[in-house]
């Protein structure tokens, strides 16, 4: 034990008494607002009612799922806000945190936005406010309450304005290192500029960097060039080293992608110089910049298109989760990631059946996916619904064995069976295009509730390989055998009300029920769906698409306009709500080869404010439209 | 609130007396300031600050402090004299875990600084660690030894 060369100070006996009420030494900043706004006596209670922690670095302050008790206000350090990863905002002295986890969605779980993490950058002190003193305070002095809710309030504005922008989300959270770089071509100051012209047609490169005699390095791209000769008529034998342009926009690779395009904004150029530790690794053009979003997406088209067997097809569908999960994580709109996935899901179809089938079969059949995949509204691998029409007379011997083939890869990419059967495997799916005309002729007139079924589905139905007529010719036959036959749409229409949807009348039971789930698609997805079928049946349309259904059925009169912009809008957000609900759920990233499988069943109590507030709306929308449907089917008769 | 939350997760107390001398045989305490320690946070806002005989009667002091502790484990500067003193107030033996602050700033210095002698001073350790508190009277001398205790031991170094 060491000795103790500072006694504590003693006092003989006329020590001054110690106030009551502690106050915590490191004294709170109320000069900052809104604390500006506590009277004295309000600010000696806070003072009073403080916590105080200190954070080493990388410690995490507040994450989801440790629910806080406590507003917290940084005393000293910084902290990282993070979400799924990144780096959302940071927080310095005076910056205060942990409202929303407090009262809004976060601490909530599930339904925030995406996992926000509280992370100290480097040793931080924070002063906490425990919840009770923050709403004493609030209730004492309303204008200081109206400034904690109303910055509040701001935040879930800015968060709602982020998750509406795609573009900009993507932007802000990538980082320059996702991007394409061109690699640097360096030329000496002393060579000339058809050198420097010379070694960018070599290159194919629009410009070089220009190694000084200092040391330094300049840029001379294609356009200085182009200046420089054909409009100053310097002659081409003129050195490029006092040409070149110096002090070069540099950014480090793990800058973010948006710092760059604010860059080439600001200063009106096309591409900057990144850095690694220092030294040049590249240089970033603007299209590749804006190039980075779609670029995931077409690395996995890439992977499908040289795909040589089903094993490396398996590898590139295995990377789809991925790419739903990052494009969900960054904020892309749940219909551009609908357009994506079943763009992605068809390529990977077609090209499995071209590996598997003989070039006569090709030639004489079209495969075809139906239900959610035809409409192209698939976010997540969900059951295969695919089939194969032959052409009348075409016989293939290895037919079977082929489709039990199809049908097996599938599921080993992930895509799980149809608990219908409604696969290439099932000879009922794989047949000529006689038999579906049968099939077809039989659903129509002789209705039960799996035609009724079959018919659905197969309305939906997309061609994805081999020869798109003979789809178009089954469905031509489908729209030419339906009559205007009231009898034959109300039974058609009907499955569109078979599940009931909470919400209006019922808002106070659904505020109470709200920890109960909601099963979405039942409630909410399927009778958008099958209600807009019905009308596009009934038009004998050929879209399969649920929105471009709506928006036809608007363009025909047949949907007031204002109903067909409320589905559209509905339709989207209990769509994105339903990806939410499966994507966020684990934190993180899934291990090789994790699936995402679809779960329907939605929490309201563990939905941000936001997304609750958005879904209930959505819910008495989606029961307007089906009292609409019901109405015009006379489903009630 | 405390018995709620986190309760897997072990709490400390910070404690110090300030008294009329610096015997504990004849001192007389003036001031005693315990705050709990639960992970990195520092329960300042629950803080115990007693007066025994001045605020406090001396009897109901002492079983407020025991029942404040209630068997956590002990963190101070200059820890020894105010558990002499604390237990004196309380009558009964406090909790055997116990950290000396200054001791942990010495294994680490001497680490470092080998032959240069530690300046063990309250304000010198606030300086050199860095704290953001003034070490004044019985309540910031017991918060300094919080923050010292939670730096030294949650940083490995």
């Amino acid at each position: 034990m060491p000795p103790f060369p500072d006694a504590p100070p003693s006092c003989d006996g006329a020590c001054p008494v110690q106030h009551a009420m502690p106050t915590a030494s490191p004294d709170f900043d109320f000069g900052q607002p809104p604390f500006d706004l506590l009277t004295d006596d309000q600010r000696t209670a806070l003072a009073g009612a403080l916590d105080i922690a200190l954070y080493p670095r990388d410690a995490v302050l507040l994450s989801r799922e440790e629910p806080t008790d406590a507003m917290f206000v940084v005393l000293r350090g910084t902290v990282q806000e993070r979400r799924g990863g990144e780096v959302a905002a940071v927080h310095g002295p005076g910056d205060r945190f942990g409202l929303q986890a407090l009262y809004g969605a976060a601490g909530a779980g599930a339904g925030g936005s995406t996992a926000r993490r509280f992370v100290a950058a480097e040793e931080c002190a924070c002063h906490l406010i425990p919840r009770p003193a923050l709403e004493a305070l609030a209730a004492d002095n309303p204008e200081f309450g109206a400034a904690i809710i109303g910055d509040f309030a701001q935040r879930m504005r800015d968060l709602a304005a982020l998750r509406s922008n795609r573009e900009m989300a993507a932007l802000t959270m990538a980082r320059i290192r996702q991007a394409y770089l061109h690699p640097p071509l360096f030329v000496d100051a002393s060579a000339s500029l058809r050198d420097a012209a010379e070694a960018m047609r070599q290159n194919r490169a629009s410009s070089v960097l220009v190694r000084g005699a200092d040391g330094a390095v300049g840029i001379l791209t294609g356009t200085d060039l182009r200046d420089l000769v054909v409009l100053d008529g310097r002659p081409v034998s003129e050195p490029v080293g006092p040409l070149a342009r110096y002090g070069l926009l540099t950014l480090d690779r793990d800058d973010l992608l948006f710092n760059a395009l604010v860059l080439m904004t600001k200063h009106a150029v096309r591409r900057v110089v990144v850095t690694e530790n220092g030294a040049i690794v590249g240089l970033l053009g603007q299209s590749d910049l804006l190039a980075v979003l779609s670029n995931h997406s077409q690395v996995i088209g890439l992977q499908v298109e040289h795909a040589a067997d089903p094993a490396d097809l398996c590898r590139a569908s295995r990377s789809i989760v991925e790419l739903i999960r990052t494009l969900h994580a960054t904020g892309v709109k749940v219909s551009f990631i609908a357009d994506l996935v079943t763009e992605l899901n068809r390529r990977i179809f077609r090209k499995l059946f071209e590996l598997l089938a003989p070039p006569d079969l090709l030639a004489n059949s079209c495969l075809i996916v139906m239900g959610s995949e035809g409409r192209g509204e698939q976010l997540l691998k969900t059951d295969q619904d695919n089939g194969l029409i032959l052409r009348d007379g075409f016989d293939c011997p290895y037919l079977p064995r082929i489709a039990a083939d199809f049908t097996r890869h599938l599921v080993e990419f992930g895509y799980p069976p149809c608990p219908g059967n409604i696969m290439v495997s099932n000879p009922d799916w794989t047949r000529p295009l006689a038999g579906y005309k049968d099939a077809l002729f039989n659903w129509i007139h002789r209705p039960d509730e799996a035609a009724q079924m079959n018919l659905a589905i197969f309305y939906d139905a997309a061609p994805v390989a081999g020869d798109a007529t003979l789809l178009a010719e089954a469905k031509d036959y489908l729209l030419g055998r339906l009559q205007d036959n009231q009898m034959f749409f109300t039974q058609f229409a009907r499955p569109a009300l078979s599940f009931d949807t909470p919400s209006g009348l019922f808002a106070a039971l659904f505020e109470r029920r709200r920890a109960e789930a909601v099963d979405i698609k039942k409630a909410g997805i399927f009778p958008i769906v099958h209600g807009v079928r019905a009308l596009a049946l009934e038009k004998h349309r050929a879209e399969t698409n649920t929105v471009e259904r709506i928006q036809v059925l608007a363009e025909l009169g047949a949907l007031d306009r204002k109903m067909a912009t409320d589905l559209v809008e509905a339709f989207t957000i209990l769509s994105t709500i339903r990806l939410k609900a499966r994507v966020d759920l684990p934190d993180d990233g899934p291990e090789e080869g994790a699936e995402l499988a679809v779960d329907n069943l939605v929490y309201p109590d563990r939905l941000g404010k936001l997304d609750r507030d958005q879904f209930k709306d959505c819910l008495s929308l989606v029961k307007s439209f089906k009292e609409l449907i019901a109405h015009h089917f006379r489903l009630n008769h | 609130m405390a018995y709620l939350l986190h309760t897997d997760r072990r709490e400390s107390v910070a404690i110090h007396c300030e008294a009329t001398s610096f015997d504990p045989e004849s001192a007389r305490p003036l001031t005693f300031a315990a705050i709990r320690i639960r992970g990195h946070r520092i329960l300042t806002g629950s803080a115990l600050l007693l007066h025994p005989g001045s605020n406090t009667g001396t009897a109901e002091a002492g079983d407020l402090l025991h029942a404040f502790i209630g068997g956590r484990p002990l963190v101070g500067y200059y820890l020894d004299f105010s558990i002499a003193m604390a237990e004196r107030l309380t009558g009964r033996p406090l909790p055997e875990e116990r950290t000396e602050v200054s001791s942990l700033y010495y294994d680490r210095k001497i680490r470092s600084l080998s032959k240069q002698a530690v300046d063990l001073r309250l304000d010198s350790l606030v300086n050199d660690l860095d704290l953001p508190v003034r070490p004044d009277g019985a309540f910031g001398i017991a918060l300094t030894a919080a923050m010292a205790w939670l730096r030294l031991t949650q940083d490995g170094r």
